[in-house]
Order: C-alpha cells, then sequence, then structure tokens
C-alpha cells in the first residue's frame, strides 16, 4: 500500500508542482537557441526570465507543498483520503517523501539554472576574468571557491557527502515543521484562523526549533571534522583550529534537527488520528 | 447472524457542543438501512466516526467486530455528501486510484459503468458537471465489493429523475449479504427500500426498528418521521 501512495502521491504533486519544471526546461532550450543563433534579444528576453524561474522553482516548490498537503488531507479530498485501508501514519510518511524529493529537486534545479546562466555569460563577457573557460574549469573553480586548491578526492567525497546529508536534513526538518503547522491550524479550534493559522504556527514552530536548535549545537559542540590529507575525526568543538581543517560539520545540530523532524512528524501524525476536523 | 455495526454508550462533542449523546445501537449484515433526522441531528458525525474521519469520541464502535481504522476502511465503502475528486484527476484516474487501494474493486465494471453513463474517460474532475461528478463517484463506491456500503446523503441537491437513477444503481450493483447504511432526509422517495430505519435527533437514538413492523402498525416510515420529529421538535 506505501508504494501505492508513493506513487499516487508523485502523480498528484506532478500536476501543481510540475509545471515550473516544464517551464524551466522550456527556457533552458529557449537560452541555449538565442545562445546559439547570437539572437541577444530572445537570449535577453530568455535569461531574465531564466533567472526568475530558477528562484521560483524553489518558491513555488515551497508553497504547493503546504497548498497540496493542506488540500488533499484536510479539503474535500481528505475524505478519499482518510478513508483509504492505511494508516495515517503511511499516508504523512508518503507525503513527506514525495515532498522531500520536489523540495531537492528545486534546490538542484536552481543550481542548473544558474550554472547554465553562469557559464553562458562567461562565455559571452569578454571582460569576464572567467572568459574561455570551459565547463569543466568552472566546476573546479566552484569546487576551489567551496574546498580551497589542496585537496584530495577522498577529502573531496567526504566534503560533498557530509553538504548532502546536512541538506537532506535541513530538508527534512522543514517539512517537518510545515507539516505540522498545517495539521495543527486545522484543528478545530484553529481552523477558526484561516490560512493565517497556518503562517503562524509556522512561524513559531520554526523560531522555536532554530533556537532550540542554537542551543543544541552550542551545549554540544560535537563535530565531524574533515581534514585535508583526508582524514576525518570527531570533535568536541566547532572552531577551526587548524590550517589542516577543510570543514567542521556540525553532529549535535544534526543529531537535533533528526529528532526534533521525528517528534514533528510523531505529533503531526497524532493530531491528524485525533484532533483534525476536515471541512 | 453477527453485527455488521456496533455502536456502544458512544458519545461526541465539538467543544462544549455533544452532537451526539451516549448513544447504543446495533445492526446485522445484510440488510438496507435508513439513518434519517433532520439537518444538525447528528447523521454526518455519525457516519464520519463509522468510516474512520472522526477518532476524538468516547464509547465503542465496532465495524464486522473492528474498530474504525485500516482494517474496517477496506470494508466499508463510502459516499460522502462532499464531492472528494481532486482537479487534475480524470475519470480514468480515479478509477485507476480506486483500483490501487482496494483490492475488492471491480475496475473493469467501473469501466463499463462510466462508458454507460456518458462519462468521458478523459474529462477532468474539475471541468464536469457536479451531476457528473456524482455519478463518478457512485461508480467508484459501487463498483466495490464491500461488506458495508455508508452512502451520506447520495439523493440530496439532486432532481426526482436523477434519484430515481441513483436508486436504481445502488440496487443493482449492491453484492448479496451486503450491508447499506444509507443516510437521508428525502424519505418519500427511499423508504421503499429500507429493512431496518435508524432516527436520530438532538444526539440521541429516537427509533431504531425493522420497518415491517411501522408497516404492520399501519404507518409509513415518513409518517412515523413526522410524529417523531414533530414530537422533538414541540418538546424543544
Amino acid at each position: 500500500m506505501f508504494g501505492k501512495l508513493i506513487k499516487n502521491e508523485i502523480k498528484s504533486s506532478a500536476h501543481s508542482i510540475g509545471f515550473i519544471y516544464i517551464v524551466t526546461a522550456i527556457l533552458i532550450g529557449l537560452f541555449e537557441v538565442a545562445y546559439a543563433t547570437n539572437n541577444t534579444k530572445i537570449g535577453s528576453v530568455a535569461l531574465v526570465l531564466l533567472t526568475i524561474t530558477g528562484i521560483a522553482a524553489i518558491v513555488v516548490t515551497f508553497f504547493m507543498i503546504i497548498v497540496q498537503f493542506n488540500k488533499s488531507l484536510f479539503g474535500n479530498q481528505g475524505y478519499l483520503s482518510f478513508t483509504l485501508p492505511v494508516s495515517s501514519g503511511q499516508l504523512l510518511a508518503s507525503k513527506a517523501l514525495v515532498a522531500c524529493f520536489w523540495m531537492i529537486a528545486s534546490w538542484i534545479v536552481s543550481i542548473l539554472v544558474i550554472t547554465i546562466i553562469a557559464f553562458k555569460l562567461n562565455t559571452l563577457i569578454e571582460t569576464s576574468e572567467f572568459f574561455g573557460m570551459n565547463i569543466k574549469d568552472l566546476g573546479k573553480l566552484f569546487v576551489s571557491s567551496m574546498v580551497g586548491d589542496d585537496f584530495s578526492a577522498k577529502c573531496l567525497v567526504a566534503f560533498f557527502g557530509a553538504l548532502a546529508v546536512y541538506a537532506l536534513v535541513v530538508v527534512i526538518q522543514l517539512i517537518s515543521e510545515l507539516y505540522f503547522a498545517v495539521t495543527l491550524s486545522n484543528t478545530r479550534i484553529m481552523q477558526k484562523m484561516g490560512v493565517f493559522s497556518i503562517i503562524l504556527t509556522f512561524f513559531v514552530v520554526f523560531i522555536i526549533s532554530s533556537l532550540l536548535l542554537g542551543f543544541f549545537t552550542a551545549k554540544f559542540p560535537l563535530g565531524l571534522q574533515i581534514n585535508y590529507d583526508s582524514t576525518l575525526a570527531i570533535t568536541k568543538s566547532l572552531n577551526v583550529v587548524s590550517d589542516n581543517v577543510l570543514t567542521i560539520v556540525p553532529l549535535g545540530g544534526i543529531f537535533f534537527s533528526i529528532v526534533s523532524a521525528a517528534l514533528l512528524f510523531v505529533a503531526t501524525s497524532l493530531l491528524m488520528d485525533s484532533k483534525v476536523n476536515i471541512k | 447472524m453477527s453485527e455488521i455495526i456496533t455502536v456502544k454508550n458512544m458519545s461526541k462533542s465539538y467543544g462544549d457542543h455533544r452532537v451526539l449523546k451516549d448513544i447504543s445501537f446495533g445492526f446485522e449484515s445484510g440488510q438496507i438501512i435508513g439513518l434519517l433526522g433532520p439537518n444538525g441531528s447528528g447523521k454526518t458525525s455519525l457516519i464520519k466516526i463509522l468510516v474512520g474521519l472522526i477518532n476524538d469520541y468516547t464509547g465503542e464502535v465496532l465495524i464486522d467486530g473492528k474498530r474504525p481504522g485500516k482494517a474496517s476502511k477496506a470494508m466499508v465503502a463510502y459516499l460522502p455528501e462532499k464531492t472528494y475528486l481532486a482537479d487534475w484527476m480524470k475519470v480514468k484516474d480515479a478509477i485507476n486510484y480506486i483500483a490501487d487501494f482496494y483490492p475488492d474493486f471491480d475496475k473493469a465494471k467501473a469501466f463499463k459503468m462510466a462508458e454507460g453513463f456518458k462519462l468521458p474517460l478523459n474529462q477532468k474532475a474539475k471541468t464536469m458537471s457536479k451531476g457528473m461528478q456524482e455519478k463518478l463517484q457512485l461508480i467508484l463506491v459501487m463498483c466495490r465489493n464491500a461488506k458495508l456500503y455508508i452512502l451520506d446523503e447520495p439523493m440530496g441537491g439532486v432532481d426526482p429523475a436523477a434519484r430515481q437513477f441513483i436508486l436504481d444503481t445502488i440496487m443493482k450493483n449492491i453484492p448479496e449479504g451486503s450491508t447499506i447504511l444509507l443516510s437521508t432526509h428525502l424519505i418519500y422517495d427511499v423508504e421503499e427500500i429500507f429493512d431496518s430505519v435508524l432516527m436520530i435527533g438532538k444526539g440521541r437514538v429516537l427509533v431504531k426498528t425493522e420497518t415491517e413492523r411501522i408497516r404492520a402498525a399501519g404507518k409509513t416510515v415518513e409518517q412515523l418521521f413526522k410524529e417523531v420529529y414533530g414530537s422533538v421538535w414541540e418538546t424543544d
């Protein structure tokens, strides 16, 4: 059943979120054609629209995740969703997984758009210090700006691996906060406040959890130290004290984020089971 | 025969307002039950509890011996008052969706019925008239081979010709041995099909009886309904 929930959730969300990716793909194509044919007029328009779409992908995805969750569970569609022979935990998990996928996809699309624009502009602007660089050189430049020049492949994998894990945890925590806020706003008491209650609840949850994250990270400054010499070490301080240290991953903060997301998902599931009111 | 619906000392409140007050009743399977009561009598709240949409009640509710949940949802086919289809869903999407989750759903029959009802398979729910959406939802419910069908006001807000059509569809497609709980305030149109009735008002069970007994007393269900609810409003 869980697989079927995921399949139908992807299908359903693609109808509301998918259009931004289709628009982005069309604009990239248009930008490429304008670039290849030296059509500066169309190229300029496509460039502006592509920049807007690159940002919009993140914003639209964020808002559509909220709308989709609210509509499919607490609007009329809730009569269908909540009478399916599945648990509310399964419903929630399927929606969270798919939302996670879309949120990461929106980041990837934005990074892709920025990269394409940077690469094309670089070859167009002769005064640019990057003029004449190919995509491989630009990639190297990007990596060296993140981790410096003196790095090994192993160190690079560790850095980007840690970055990916950190980003994933941030996305999961954000989704847990959003879902909790939407669900709490659909309890009988909060429902009277309308959409305002979703915004209010989200900001309250977000601020509290950010404060707790800061407190937890400061109180338990446990970190994973990634060194230039490709070694990893557990450290009890988040301050970089040696030239050999590439970065320190805040393990305490990540642990707190995972625990807080888990607790919020459990709370959301309990609210869905007992307190929500389908309009 | 075992009870398909068992309700014992069940109460439900919205804040300070108690909509269902310590009600108890039970029904054996294989019959058509009319759930009757005026607006605001607690019919929809009772139905939402039976189908597992409302869980914060006190007392005991059992569907074929199970508390409303995953297992009971698999054996209940529910037709709500509202249109629950997502805007993006086409007729074929809605049929495939239900087929995905309910093994007792007859997909081939659903496609055949959609064709018979002149519902274009590629038409989106958002572009359908209310009547078309209701037809589609009726197909989705009646193509299941469920133990219990719970239909909330299936004929509310439609003209008399459509009412007959809906009633015929329900009667033609009900599997033998299944139970229907049909909530309505249009008693005259449907009373012939009821085996039993449950009248609720002011959050209490006012009458629970077999229609045979009502008829044996020389009354129609509608007459009894008027007697019961007339006195309820008078005493209030």
